[in-house]
């Protein structure tokens, strides 16, 4: 587990999600309407399809196929079809930029 | 033999599988039974025309988290036909001679293909894609070189050209329109997805249909109307569906393009439901009209919306339409509706992505069409979806500049 630098704050727009990908795997950040970021493994538990394409609206992340929906905060499952919650990994923000430990 | 269940479903499918899941997850599981023709446990539809022809996996699309069902306490009976449904003495009765008594009914059966009915129809290379027995033969016949002729350019026919062509059959599709997925998407998108099947080594034949059907020593022989001759080792034939209603047209329930139901997914009779793609039901987003959608979302919410009701949970259905086609690796994604005289306007997205967006004469927003690579008109249309949600009609030239966020258009209302 490390500290991996992986945007710029300003790279995500507030209640909003990108795509990051590390070494092999990939992950979506998020700015909520807080302006608090936040990390989730990148792909939908239930048919792996990129969250990042997805809209996010208050906490919500919803899957753009099926609408699978979670809370980005704390990666849980917001009901069917996904049943399996995120994986979610700390992040910081240090001079500007969004850390993520992974 | 005669048996009872408290929630009969009839079908296999999503609307049938979303239906049951919810009795079971309300403890209703161990009264309920899925009774289907299938040979099969419920399996998803969808893959079976893209990654299933492609892919080495040969098992069927069992629902994801549905792999393991041995936890399931629902009881499935398998190759069991329902001819006949006697709403007097709530039974139900099987090909196989089963008679099973209901206290609800739920008719999830789904459509059948439309057959092509020229001469020569009836040739083995002749196959249609419902089910996953049908999936498994196409599949079992495509490879490097295999000659395939796909009779319509809706859905069904696009995906199993392009997933036919990613194994390198030669493909030609023959549609009888001007254009392709006529019913379903605005000329600008459909043109885009033609351009793309061109570009990828498709023949395209508009304005053509089957005469008939020749038997030739290898494969057979396809001849259109105006006379072209297409050898081919397989046809696969995407013309349509109509939605499977046999038994409940002789039971006496309501129909209309389907089994009428209301917004309760209630027939015209107290005990017996229906959803999915054999229901027509009143559409909440075009004042009640009776519509019938061919779609994975609406059968699944719309069989989750039927088992609350059978469990006395009064809920109404409320949909805004949604559907997807993957084709290669382009995604299309339309929500709403699309009225026949709609007005268009287009909002250009990177990367030749394009949305474009239905408004009917009124001016009011019915819906929206996307297409680009992977999933990047999800957003657009997914927003889309909640305008017309919200009866939120934004002007035109907002919509139409892709500098304007739809979202902050969606937060302004």
């Amino acid at each position: 587990m490390a500290w991996v630098r992986a945007c710029d704050c300003d790279d995500i727009e507030t209640e909003d999600v990108i795509r990051f990908d590390h070494e092999g795997r990939t992950y979506a950040l998020y700015r909520s309407p807080e302006d608090e970021f936040y990390a989730t493994d990148g792909l939908c538990t239930h048919e792996q399809v990129h969250l990042a394409d997805g809209l996010v609206m208050d906490e919500i992340i919803e899957c753009p196929k099926h609408n699978g929906r979670f809370d980005y905060r704390t990666g849980e499952a917001k009901g069917a079809p996904v049943c399996v919650d995120l994986q979610t990994y700390p992040v910081k923000v240090e001079a500007g930029a969004v850390w993520i430990e992974i | 033999m005669s048996e009872m269940s408290a929630y009969v479903i009839v079908g296999s499918g999503v609307a049938a599988w979303r239906a049951a899941s919810v009795l079971a997850d309300h403890g209703f599981g161990s009264q309920t039974t899925i009774v289907t023709e299938d040979s099969y446990p419920p399996y998803d539809r969808p893959p079976l025309s893209k990654v299933f022809l492609t892919a080495s996996d040969t098992r069927a699309p069992y629902f994801h988290g549905h792999e393991d069902r041995s936890q399931w306490d629902v009881t499935v009976l398998q190759n069991s036909p329902v001819f006949c449904v006697q709403p007097d003495a709530k039974t139900i009765s099987t090909e196989d001679g089963r008679v099973i008594g209901y206290k609800k009914l739920l008719i999830a059966t789904g459509t059948t293909p439309r057959r092509l009915s020229v001469p020569g129809s009836d040739h083995g290379a002749v196959c249609y894609l419902r089910d996953l027995e049908d999936a498994t033969s196409i599949r079992s016949r495509l490879r490097a070189g295999t000659n395939l002729v796909v009779v319509g350019g809706g859905f069904i026919g696009l995906e199993v050209a392009a997933a036919a062509r990613q194994l390198g059959a030669n493909v030609t599709v023959v549609e009888g329109l001007t254009r392709l997925m006529a019913r379903a998407v605005p000329m600008e998108i459909a043109d885009k997805v033609a351009e793309r099947h061109g570009s990828e080594g498709v023949v395209i034949l508009f304005n053509e249909t089957i005469a008939r059907l020749d038997r030739r020593q290898t494969g057979i022989a396809v001849v259109t109307k105006s006379g072209r001759i297409l050898q081919a080792d397989l046809v696969v034939v995407g013309i349509g569906v109509d939605p499977a209603t046999e038994f409940a047209h002789s039971a006496g329930l309501e129909l209309k393009d389907g089994i009428l139901v209301d917004a309760y997914c209630r027939t015209s009779d107290p005990d017996i439901f229906a959803a999915g793609d054999c229901a027509s039901f009143p559409l909440h987003m075009a004042d009640g009209i009776p519509t019938r959608l061919q779609s994975w979302r609406h059968a699944y919410d719309q069989g989750a919306v039927a088992a609350l009701n059978m469990i006395g949970k009064q809920t109404p259905y409320r949909c805004v339409p949604w559907f997807w086609s993957d084709q290669y690796d382009l995604g299309l994604q339309v929500t709403g509706v699309m009225p026949g005289d709609a007005v268009f306007v287009r909002r250009e997205l990177p990367n030749g992505a394009l949305v474009v967006f239905h408004f009917d004469q009124s001016g009011r927003l019915m819906g929206a069409s996307g297409i680009g690579q992977g999933n990047t008109i999800a957003r657009e249309i997914k927003v889309t979806e909640k305008f017309i949600e919200k009866r939120i009609s934004p002007a035109p030239d907002a919509l139409a500049d892709p500098l304007v966020s739809l979202k902050g258009l969606l937060r302004a209302f």
